[in-house]
């Protein structure tokens, strides 16, 4: 767990003062809720009794919180400053060696009244040494959801519109960063595993935009604390309950509704949010006797409870949500599908004392996906399971100026099956019950007032293959100037859960543990970039990466079927290695008129495997030139403008190059289907995609109560982008067809609070 | 003014532009160097005489194929056990090939292919043909499959007339019918279901299904490549017409099986989830030096039955 980072010092200038210094702290939260906000940079410049000039920074915690020492004894100016927040600012008088208490609440993010620009505090600089993370975006999920995009607002799949994310098609929600594959970024809401964060087969995300609260991306070379996969990390938290009265929001979208609930408990408070799709009177429309139309819905609840007790805090959060798809056409031929996550956290964290914080954490998540089939007579199931009961703590430690030390350990238990049958006979049946341990360590070494180091080391034992795993993660800040920030990270990582990830059907999505019979998937990454603010309001990012893989594994489609599945052997092409690089550029104004960013991506993704293409270098699918995505909103009054646009490069496909017949020597005769040969494995390239999508909200009163009202239109000129290619064989010639994805969709919907 | 409109002129370009869906030929989504590849179409089957060989070239994807314009002519063809060679002459119908001599394929032998091109291109395959395959019983297995319901009389007991037997009448779509094996070593089995009607009604119910997708219910169906099970059981799935039907079980040599598992046009594709959307297009492996196709050999065994309607 990601405690309030305890602030390393005022710079090397606040030395000589340490004697007679006192400290800060305090909690940020937002106004109209009162939930605490993550990652708000916290700015102290005064001049101290002494007639020093005294200017430093911080950034809190996930939770709010933060803390400044030493502070020497004078007159401060405080400025509390977070994307999507009005900045605010505060004085306090430091007079005698003790600690002070600074509780802030921020406001919404300004809104533009017509001819007048609203801006921030205009000195903010890079003095936030503790921001040390490469590749990190924090954004709150409301207002990813506020982005326009297919009828429900989803803050996942908003993420793509950052540089170095991607999606794989209109389709899917599954998140491909820097050159990895979804089975390389871990997913976790308030910090347990999500095994599969999908609903409607990957078509949107599991996360309720309104039970969701800070949406934190790791886009590469994570920090020790995470571990378990390749690439990159995505660590979602539930929103924090409103906690000074009951309050609610009820909204319908086109294919949803939801309610969402907060309230006061004792001196604590309490949340809960549910949704749910409304598809059925439409699907019955859509139903007659000549189209069988299947029943579809889904659902998830989600829940958290805070409680401030003996001196800490106590968090119990719970997310439930299911998929169900029913379809029968008759003819002995039927589908019956559920799907779905359960995931429970329990945490408490305690302030031992102003340097030594202690947190405590057990969580469960479990993934269940059923599906029993019958086609013309001849029935199949498939049963798929990830179950996985993790406990933990860390404890935080500002052990002397310069270093801040953060050690944790957890201890995970996962219960993996999967198993199929076919014709009433048993194919696969799979399981295994691992043991894995994992123990970090990092010291946040601040050697001068603008350089700070992150050293980091996860060590893992699994016990399936007695495997021990030693983890080594670096990050460093330097500030060069006001303006001007670099920072350099890398890590070594190993993956043992293995996701094997269907793109248009996530709901059969399996994981496999690599056992013994194949060596780990093994990373290391480099990434290199540096900062400018430009204005107050403006931010420019440039990001290098290079990821180098090996011992990566693929699904090895061309297993047979009726083998028993015993083994990662028998189940994946193994061996397997390649790299990612490339280079971010992204460009982000916060504050104004028109906020949003700019951001274009410039990458190469290579994979290599012995038995594909007699181990020749292919680029995978997802392998993305230039990718280039941008993100506007325009408030005007009560009236709420949004857009974003996506250019990138064609994805890569194997093409056809030629034909052949062979008879078939099971029946002895000639197929009439002739054969294709392919030509070199994703030799070829789709058109660019590109894509605007528009949305446009309104806020009124609904008897008395806010609300806004809001249209959305996906892919506004209807672009039918090219999703893959498929060639028909029964033809003389051969007929090449391209599949495309989605026209325009536009949507409406209404949100209310009371 | 005059900017103003000017840039909602270029804006309105511009997203006019970014709009086109482009309709591509089909010919923009093909690749060049697929042409003109040597094919072979030969598998050997153990206790048979020597198969024809069906010689040819790979023809561009948006050419008319035909076998008769694929194949080639004028190929010199042999395949030799280590002992002796046996040459092939043509048919006289372009690409085909056929043994002259009376031998037989024998079983755990090791054969030999060679064919030179008339433009001096030579190719070669080599197949170790499987143990001879003997199914022990054909049987009919109730619901839960555990439990022998009767077992299939078979050719060798009553020749052709075995499809009228008693014990060789089934019900759609009641009961499993399987064929139990002896372990063997081999690399894998197919199962080839041939409807011997050529115009027997339909058994399945398929209201909800358009009209065009009747065409893809064929009386000859195989089977993915499948490994060793004691007992293999036939699904209903691969059944869709009355009448007789003749079953084969198939051990393949590595081969053929190679080409099956890895080609989703036969039946490879496997677990069929697992991957990213159109990325199941790929080149088989083949066995074949200086082309492509498969010189290959299989073992089978088979059992005729006849499929009646379920009662009324």
């Amino acid at each position: 767990m990601r405690g309030p980072v305890p602030i390393v010092a005022l710079l090397a200038m606040l030395l000589p003062y340490a004697v007679e210094a006192a400290s800060l702290l305090g909690v940020v939260r937002a106004r109209d809720t009162g939930a605490p906000i993550g990652f708000v940079n916290v700015q102290v410049s005064g001049r101290s009794q002494a007639g020093a000039v005294i200017q430093g920074g911080v950034l809190a915690g996930e939770n709010g919180s933060y803390l400044i020492e030493p502070l020497p004894l004078g007159r401060y100016r405080v400025a509390f400053t977070r994307v999507g927040y009005r900045a605010r600012e505060d004085s306090v008088i430091v007079a005698e060696e003790r600690t002070y208490v600074l509780d802030i609440a921020l406001e919404l993010e300004p809104v533009q009244i017509e001819g007048v620009r609203v801006e921030a505090d205009t000195d903010r600089e890079f003095t936030e040494t503790e921001d040390v993370q490469t590749g990190f975006v924090s954004i709150r999920a409301d207002r990813l959801s506020s982005l326009p995009g297919i009828a429900e607002g989803d803050p996942v799949r908003a993420l793509d519109l950052f540089p170095g994310v991607q999606s794989a098609s209109d389709f899917s929600s599954a998140l491909y960063v820097r050159g990895g594959g979804p089975d390389q970024t871990l997913v976790l809401l308030d910090q347990a595993t999500v095994y599969n964060p999908t609903h409607a087969f990957g078509f949107f995300s599991t996360f309720n935009a309104d039970a969701t609260g800070d949406v934190n991306l790791y886009k590469g070379a994570y920090p020790a604390e995470h571990g378990g996969r390749l690439g990159a990390v995505l660590d979602v938290r539930s929103r924090e309950a409103r906690a000074q009265e009951f309050l609610g929001k009820v909204g319908i979208s086109t294919i949803a509704s939801r309610v969402a609930l907060d309230g006061a408990v004792r001196s604590g408070s309490w949340s809960v949010s549910a949704r749910r799709t409304h598809l059925e009177p439409m699907l019955d429309a859509i139903r007659d006797e000549d189209t069988e139309v299947p029943d579809y819905f889904f659902y998830d609840l989600n829940g958290k409870i805070s409680l401030p007790t003996g001196g800490g805090r106590f968090d119990v959060s719970v997310y439930h949500g299911r998929d169900d798809l029913d379809f029968f056409p008759g003819g002995d031929t039927s589908l019956e599908l559920r799907w779905g996550n359960t995931v429970a956290t329990a945490a408490f964290m305690r302030a031992l004392s102003d340097r030594l914080i202690v947190s405590a954490r057990a969580s469960f998540s479990d993934y269940e996906s059923n599906t029993v089939a019958s086609a013309f007579a001849t029935p199949a199931t498939f049963e798929n399971a990830v179950q996985d009961i993790t406990v933990g703590g860390d404890v935080k430690w500002e052990a002397s100026l310069r270093h801040t030390f953060t050690a944790g350990l957890q201890a995970s238990t996962y219960d993996v099956a999967f198993s199929q049958t076919f014709n009433g006979q048993l194919v696969d049946d799979y399981r295994r019950e691992p043991v894995e341990v994992a123990a970090f360590l990092e010291d946040r070494w601040t050697p001068w007032g603008d350089t700070a180091f992150d050293l980091g080391m996860r060590a893992r034992y699994i016990d399936d293959g007695e495997r021990y795993l030693f983890e080594p993660r670096v990050a460093f800040a330097q500030v060069f100037r006001p303006d001007l920030r670099v920072k350099v990270g890398a890590g070594i990582y190993h993956q043992y859960l293995q996701l094997v990830a269907t793109e248009a059907v996530a709901a059969v999505d399996f994981y496999v543990p690599i056992d013994e019979t194949a060596p780990l998937g093994r990373s290391w990454q480099l990434v290199a970039g540096a900062d400018w603010r430009w204005k107050p309001s403006v931010l420019f990012s440039i990001e290098g990466y290079y990821t180098d893989l090996e011992n990566l594994v693929l699904l090895d489609n061309t297993s047979t079927v009726n083998v028993e599945v015993e083994t990662a052997d028998d189940l994946f092409y193994l061996g397997g290695d390649g790299y990612a690089a490339g280079v971010e550029l992204f460009a982000r104004r916060d504050m104004g008129s028109v906020t949003g960013w700019i951001g274009y991506t410039l990458g190469w993704t290579r994979r290599a495997f012995p038995e594909i293409e007699d181990g020749e270098t292919f680029a995978p699918k997802y392998d993305r030139r230039h990718d280039i995505s941008a993100v506007a909103e325009h408030r005007r009054g009560p009236w709420r403008f949004t857009g974003s646009f996506v250019f990138a490069t064609g994805q890569a496909f194997t093409p056809v190059s030629g034909r052949y017949s062979l008879r078939d020597p099971t029946t002895g005769v000639v197929p009439s289907d002739i054969q294709l040969l392919y030509a070199d494995k994703n030799s070829a390239r789709l058109l660019a995609y590109n894509r605007l999508d528009l949305g446009v909200a309104r806020d009124f009163s609904f008897f008395g109560a806010k609300a806004e009202w809001l249209i959305e239109v996906f892919n506004v000129y209807s672009r039918r982008n090219e999703w893959f290619v498929e060639y028909q064989r029964d033809e003389e010639v051969v007929d090449a067809e391209v599949i495309r994805m989605l026209p325009i969709i536009p949507s409406i919907g209404i949100n209310v609070w009371f | 003014m005059v900017l103003k409109r000017a840039r909602i002129l270029a804006v309105g370009i511009a997203v006019w532009a970014l709009s086109c869906s482009p309709e591509r030929e089909g010919s923009e989504l093909f690749a060049p160097g697929g042409l003109g590849i040597p094919v072979v179409d030969a598998v050997l089957v153990v206790g048979q005489p020597f198969s024809d060989v069906y010689l040819s070239q790979t023809l561009a994807p948006d050419e008319r194929f035909t076998r008769e314009r694929a194949g080639l002519n004028g190929a010199t063809v042999t395949i030799e056990d280590g002992a002796r060679v046996i040459p092939y002459t043509s048919m006289g119908v372009r690409g085909w090939y056929r043994s002259g001599a009376p031998d037989i394929v024998q079983a755990s032998t090791t054969y030999r292919f060679t064919a030179t091109l008339t433009d001096g291109r030579v190719v070669r395959a080599t197949t170790t043909t499987p143990a001879r395959l003997s199914v022990r019983e054909w049987v009919l297995l109730d619901e839960s499959g555990t439990n022998v319901l009767q077992t299939l009389a078979t050719f060798e007991e009553h020749g052709d007339t075995v499809y009228f037997e008693p014990q060789n009448q089934l019900v759609y779509p009641e009961n499993i019918l399987a064929a139990v094996l002896d372990d063997q070593s081999t690399a894998g089995y197919q199962i080839g279901l041939i409807n011997l009607e050529t115009d027997s009604p339909l058994l399945i119910d398929a209201d909800f299904l358009e009209p065009d997708d009747l065409e893809d219910f064929k009386r000859t169906n195989s089977s993915p490549p499948l490994n060793y099970e004691s007992t293999l059981r036939i699904p209903w799935l691969a059944i869709y017409y009355e009448g007789r039907y003749n079953l084969r079980v198939v051990a393949l040599d590595r081969n053929w099986y190679d080409i099956a598992r890895t080609d989703p046009a036969i039946g490879g594709g496997g677990f069929g989830f697992g991957g990213e959307a159109g990325d199941t297009s790929k080149r088989p492996i083949f066995h074949v030096e200086g082309g492509i196709g498969v010189f290959g050999s299989v073992s089978s065994d088979s059992v005729g039955f006849y499929v009646n309607p379920p009662a009324q």
